[in-house]
C-alpha cells in the first residue's frame, strides 16, 4: 500500500503545481484563455490523432501477435524481436526519416524517381507515431494470447463454432485486458508526444504547450492547456476503468497451463510474409537507412569522445529508472488486482496521471517543488531517475497487471496455508509466473527512458548529456551527420537490451 | 477423543445487504477424526472452509484450534500461522516447480537436512516416485491430486482442509483415491475436514458429517445417524432416496396412508415422517400377509436389488427389495414397514401438499 501512496503523491505534485500556475491569472484572463476557438482545433486534432493511431497500431499489431504465438511459421522468435525493435527508434528520427523519404528531392525521388507527396501534418504524424508505438500493443497482445486457456477455444469448437467465430467470440473478448493496457499506453503517448508532431507540423495540445513554454513563455496559458490535457487524460482513464470493470480472467478450469497447438498458415503464408515485410520495412529499415545515409556524410572520426560520455549518461539514468519503476509497479498492480476496491483502483488510475502529464510540465513542476522543498536534489541524477519513474510508471503497470490477472489467487493461498507470510507467498508462488510481464515492463521503461527528451533537458545535472539530447540538438540545427552516431548508438543499445531480456525468457520456455 | 477444531457461531455475508452465506455455523472436529461438511453447491460450505483456513474473515463467530483462538471479533491469525493444511479443488500446484519441489515447498518447519528425505518418502507413499521431477502440467488429474495432498501433508499439520478434492477425478479413480487418502490420513494421525456435495463420498469417507443448507447446519452426526435418522426434510432428501409421508402421530405410533407405523421418537399431531425405500418390503397380496395393499406401477432392476414404485391408496412410494421374489407391473402387493419411521423436525410447507413420493 505504501509505495502506491508515495507514487500517487509524487504524481499529484505536478498537478497541484499546474493548478497553482493556472490560478495565478485573473478570472477574466483565464476565461479568455479557456474559451478560444484555437482550443477546439487543438482538441479535435489531438483526439483524431489518438483515435487514428489506436486503429493503425491495432491493425498492425494484432496479426503480428497472432502469427508469432499461434502459427507454425518459422523464425517466430526473430520476428518477435524485430517487432519490438521499433521501440528503440526515437520518434523524431522516425519523423525525419518519413519526411526525408517522401516528397520532391526525397530519398524515394532520388533513388527511384518516385515522387510521392511529402507526408506531413495529420497523416504524417499518424504514420510516424504508429510505426514506433505499435510494439506496446504487440507485446501486450502477445502475452495475452500466450496466457489464454486453450481449453476455452476447444470447448467453443466442440459447441459448433468455426475457428473465425471462436476468434471473435472467445479470443478477442479475453484479450480485452491486454488490449486496453496497450491501447491506454499508446493513447497517453499520443497525448504527450511532441517530437514527432512538431516535426510534422501538426498542432496538438502538447505541441502547443511546448511552444508556450519554450517560445512565448506564456506559462499561464501553457498551464491551462496542460490542465485541459489532464482533463482528456482523466476521461480516457475513466473510460478504461469502466471497460475493465468486472473482468476477471484468471483460469477457472482445473489443471495446469497448456499451450495452444499452433496452426499452419496455409495459403496465407505468402500474404503474411508480404505484410510482415511491409511493416518491418517501414518501421525499422526506413529509419535505419536514414541514419546510415547521414553517417555516410560524416567527415572525420565516426565515434568522438562525446559519444562514450553520452552513452554512459544514458545508461546510468535509464537502467536504474527501469528497475525502480518495475519495482514500484508490482505493489500498485497487485493491490488493484487482488484487493479491488474503489480506493485501490483510484490509486492505480492516479499512477497513469504521471504518464499523461506533459513531460515539460512534469519537469518544471519537479524543479519548482525541489527548489522549495529539497534544494539538494536539484540537478542531480537522483531527481532525473525519480522523474523518469513517475512519468513512465504507467508503462510498467500495464504488463505487470496483465500478468497478475492470469495467475490464480489460489496459488498464493496454497503457499500461505503452507506457512509462508503474505510477502513470501507472493514471491514464491506468483512472482515466478509474472516473469514475462516484469520483463516487458522493465524493457518498456528502459527504452522510453533512453529516448526521453524534454524531462532530460530540464532535470539533468549540468554537463549530463544523454544520447537523446545529442541527437535532438544536432538534428534541430540540421547537423544530421553529427546526430547519426548518437541515434545509431541508441538503437544498438536498446536492441541489445531488448534481445537480452527476451533471450532469458526463451531459454526458460 | 479430544476436540481439535472448534467453530462457534460463524456468520458471513459478502455484501452488506445480501443474505448470509454462512449463518451461525458451529461444530467440532475431534483429534484423528475425518469430518465432512456436506451440502448442495452454494450452501456456504466452501466459505466456511476458507474462513477456518483464514482466507476469508467472518463477520461473527470464533474458530479455535487446540484451545487457541484463531479468529474472533477482536482476533485474527493469518493463514500461514494457523498450521492448517489446505487441498484446493483445482489443486493449485505451482506450475513453475517440479513435483518434488512442490512437496518440499511447505516443509519449512522441518530441519533442512531432513526435508529432502521426508519429501521423497511422501512422494513414494503416494506412488509418485517416477514422476518426482515432472512439472505439474505433465501429470494426470489423479496424479496432481496426490501431489496436492502430499504438499499439504508435508509440514505435518494436525488438521487438513479438503475442498471437494475428489470432484475432478473419474469414478474409478475417485473410489480408490478416496480409500488411499483415508488410510493415509489415519496412518499419519491427522484430522481432516472435507467439503463435498457428494453424499456417497461423505458417507463413506467421513467419521462424522454436518449437513449444510442455505448457510446453516441442519444436522451433525455419524453417517448412520444422518442417513437413518435424519432430523429434517432437507437432510432426509439430500442423503438419498426417501419416502416422505404425512402422518398423524399419537406417542410412539402414527397413522398414515401405508398403515399404522412405529415412530423412532414420540410425537403428537400432524407430522412428516421419512422412510427409506430399503426399510419397506413387499409381499404377495393375500389375506394373511401383513401390510397395506397396493399396486406395482414400475420396476427398476439393478442386479443385486430391485426398486419398485407402488401405488398405495392415492399415494406412491418407493420400495427396495432383494431379487428373490419378483413382481410384474400391475401386480397387487402388500407393503409393510421393517423399521420405525423417522420423525422429521420441521415441516417447511403445508405438509398435506407434500407428495408421498420424493425422488432425488
Amino acid at each position: 500500500m505504501l509505495p502506491a501512496v508515495l507514487v500517487c503523491l509524487g504524481v499529484l505534485i505536478p498537478f497541484s503545481y499546474l493548478l497553482l500556475r493556472a490560478l495565478e491569472a485573473e478570472m477574466a484572463i483565464s476565461l479568455d484563455l479557456i474559451i478560444r476557438s484555437r482550443n477546439i482545433t487543438l482538441l479535435t486534432n489531438t483526439l483524431l490523432l489518438a483515435a487514428g493511431v489506436l486503429v493503425a497500431t491495432l491493425l498492425i499489431s494484432l496479426p503480428l501477435a497472432w502469427i508469432t504465438t499461434r502459427t507454425t511459421m518459422s523464425g517466430k522468435k526473430a520476428l518477435t524481436l524485430l517487432c519490438v525493435m521499433p521501440l528503440a527508434i526515437p520518434g523524431y528520427v522516425m519523423a525525419y526519416a518519413l519526411l526525408g523519404f517522401t516528397g520532391i528531392g526525397g530519398t524515394l525521388d532520388q533513388l527511384f524517381g518516385i515522387e510521392l507527396p511529402r507526408i506531413s501534418g495529420y497523416w504524417g504524424s499518424l504514420l510516424a507515431i504508429s510505426l514506433y508505438t505499435f510494439p506496446y500493443l504487440f507485446l501486450n497482445m502477445r502475452s495475452g494470447l500466450l496466457g489464454l486457456d486453450p481449453s476455452l477455444e476447444e470447448v467453443s469448437r466442440s459447441l459448433g463454432y468455426k475457428p473465425h467465430q471462436v476468434f471473435y467470440r472467445v479470443i478477442l473478448p479475453q484479450l480485452r485486458p491486454a488490449l486496453f493496457a496497450g491501447a491506454l499506453i499508446i493513447g497517453l503517448y499520443v497525448l504527450g508526444d511532441f517530437g514527432a508532431v512538431s516535426l510534422m507540423r501538426f498542432e496538438t495540445f502538447s505541441y502547443a504547450i511546448y511552444l508556450q513554454y519554450a517560445a512565448s513563455y506564456d506559462r499561464v496559458y501553457a498551464a491551462w492547456l496542460a490542465l485541459m490535457l489532464f482533463g482528456i487524460t482523466l476521461t480516457v482513464l475513466i473510460i478504461e476503468y469502466r471497460l475493465l470493470r468486472g473482468l476477471f480472467f484468471s483460469r477457472t478450469g482445473s489443471g495446469n497451463q497448456r499451450l495452444a497447438r499452433p496452426v499452419s498458415l496455409g495459403k496465407w503464408k505468402y500474404p503474411s510474409f508480404l505484410y510482415i515485410g511491409i511493416v518491418l520495412m517501414a518501421s525499422i529499415i526506413l529509419p535505419l537507412l536514414t541514419i546510415f545515409h547521414w553517417i555516410g556524410q560524416i567527415q572525420g572520426p565516426l565515434f568522438g569522445s562525446g559519444l562514450m560520455a553520452a552513452l554512459g549518461s544514458s545508461l546510468s539514468a535509464s537502467a536504474p529508472a527501469a528497475l525502480l519503476t518495475t519495482t514500484l509497479a508490482v505493489p500498485i498492480a497487485y493491490i488493484s488486482v487482488r484487493c479491488p476496491s474503489k480506493v485501490t483502483q483510484a490509486l492505480e488510475r492516479v499512477s497513469y496521471l504521471g504518464y499523461a502529464t506533459p513531460p515539460l510540465a512534469l519537469a518544471l513542476a519537479l524543479i519548482f517543488f525541489t527548489l522549495s522543498a529539497s534544494p539538494f536534489l536539484y540537478q542531480t541524477l537522483v531527481l532525473l531517475i525519480i522523474a523518469y519513474t513517475l512519468h513512465f510508471l504507467a508503462e510498467a503497470v500495464g504488463p505487470v497487471r496483465s500478468a497478475l490477472y492470469q495467475a490464480s489467487p489460489r496459488l498464493e493461498e496454497a503457499a500461505r496455508s503452507l506457512g509462508y507470510n503474505r510477502f513470501l507467498a507472493f514471491f514464491k508462488s506468483t512472482f515466478p509466473l509474472m516473469r514475462g510481464g516484469l520483463i516487458a515492463a522493465a524493457a518498456f521503461v528502459f527504452l522510453s527512458a533512453m529516448k526521453e527528451l524534454p524531462i532530460t533537458f530540464l532535470l539533468a545535472p549540468i554537463g549530463f548529456e544523454t544520447l537523446a539530447v545529442n541527437v535532438w540538438s544536432y538534428s534541430a540545427e540540421a547537423m544530421f551527420a553529427q546526430a547519426a552516431p548518437y541515434a545509431l548508438t541508441i538503437l544498438v543499445f536498446s536492441s541489445l537490451f531488448v534481445g537480452l531480456l527476451f533471450a532469458k525468457e526463451w531459454k526458460r520456455s | 477423543m479430544k476436540e481439535l477444531l472448534k467453530v462457534e457461531g460463524l456468520s458471513k455475508c459478502f455484501k452488506p445487504d445480501h443474505c448470509k452465506v454462512v449463518n451461525d455455523v458451529g461444530f467440532e472436529v475431534k483429534k484423528h477424526e475425518i469430518f465432512a461438511l456436506l451440502g448442495p453447491s452454494g450452501c456456504g460450505k466452501t466459505t466456511t472452509l476458507r474462513i477456518i483456513a483464514g482466507f476469508e474473515h467472518s463477520d461473527e463467530g470464533k474458530v479455535h484450534l487446540n484451545g487457541k483462538t484463531l479468529a474472533s471479533s477482536d482476533q485474527y491469525t493469518s493463514p500461514e500461522d494457523r498450521g492448517i493444511g489446505f487441498v484446493f479443488q483445482d489443486y493449485a500446484l505451482f506450475p513453475h516447480l517440479s513435483v518434488f519441489k512442490n512437496v518440499l515447498f511447505g516443509m519449512r518447519n522441518i530441519p533442512r537436512e531432513k526435508r529432502g528425505e521426508h519429501a521423497i518418502e511422501l512422494i513414494c507413499m503416494m506412488g509418485m516416485r517416477e514422476y518426482m521431477h515432472r512439472k505439474p502440467h505433465e501429470l494426470s488429474g489423479g496424479q496432481q491430486q496426490r501431489v496436492a495432498l502430499a504438499r499439504a501433508i508435508g509440514p505435518m499439520p494436525e488438521l487438513i482442509l479438503l475442498d471437494e478434492p475428489f470432484s475432478n477425478l473419474d469414478a474409478v479413480l475417485r473410489q480408490s483415491t478416496r480409500d488411499e487418502v483415508r488410510l493415509l490420513l489415519k496412518k499419519a494421525g491427522m484430522s481432516a475436514l472435507l467439503v463435498t456435495h457428494d453424499q456417497e463420498e461423505a458417507l463413506s469417507f467421513a467419521d462424522r458429517i454436518a449437513v449444510m443448507n442455505e448457510g446453516r447446519i441442519e444436522q451433525i452426526g455419524t453417517p448412520e445417524d444422518v442417513y437413518y435418522r435424519p432430523k429434517t426434510q432437507f437432510v432426509a432428501k439430500f442423503l438419498g432416496t426417501t419416502n416422505l409421508i404425512p402422518a398423524d402421530a399419537n406417542g410412539a405410533e402414527a397413522k398414515t396412508d401405508i398403515g399404522q407405523l412405529t415412530l423412532n421418537r414420540p410425537a403428537q399431531g400432524k407430522i412428516l415422517v421419512s422412510i427409506r425405500p430399503e426399510h419397506l418390503t413387499l409381499h404377495k397380496d393375500d389375506n394373511n400377509a401383513p401390510g397395506t395393499s397396493g399396486e406395482i406401477l414400475s420396476r427398476d432392476f439393478k442386479g443385486h436389488d430391485i426398486t419398485y414404485r407402488v401405488r398405495v391408496k392415492t399415494r406412491e412410494c418407493l420400495v427396495h427389495t432383494d431379487n428373490r421374489n419378483t413382481f410384474q407391473l400391475g401386480d397387487r402387493v402388500k407393503v409393510s414397514v421393517l423399521e420405525p419411521a423417522v420423525v422429521l423436525d420441521k415441516i417447511e410447507e403445508d405438509y398435506s401438499k407434500v407428495e408421498l413420493l420424493e425422488v432425488l
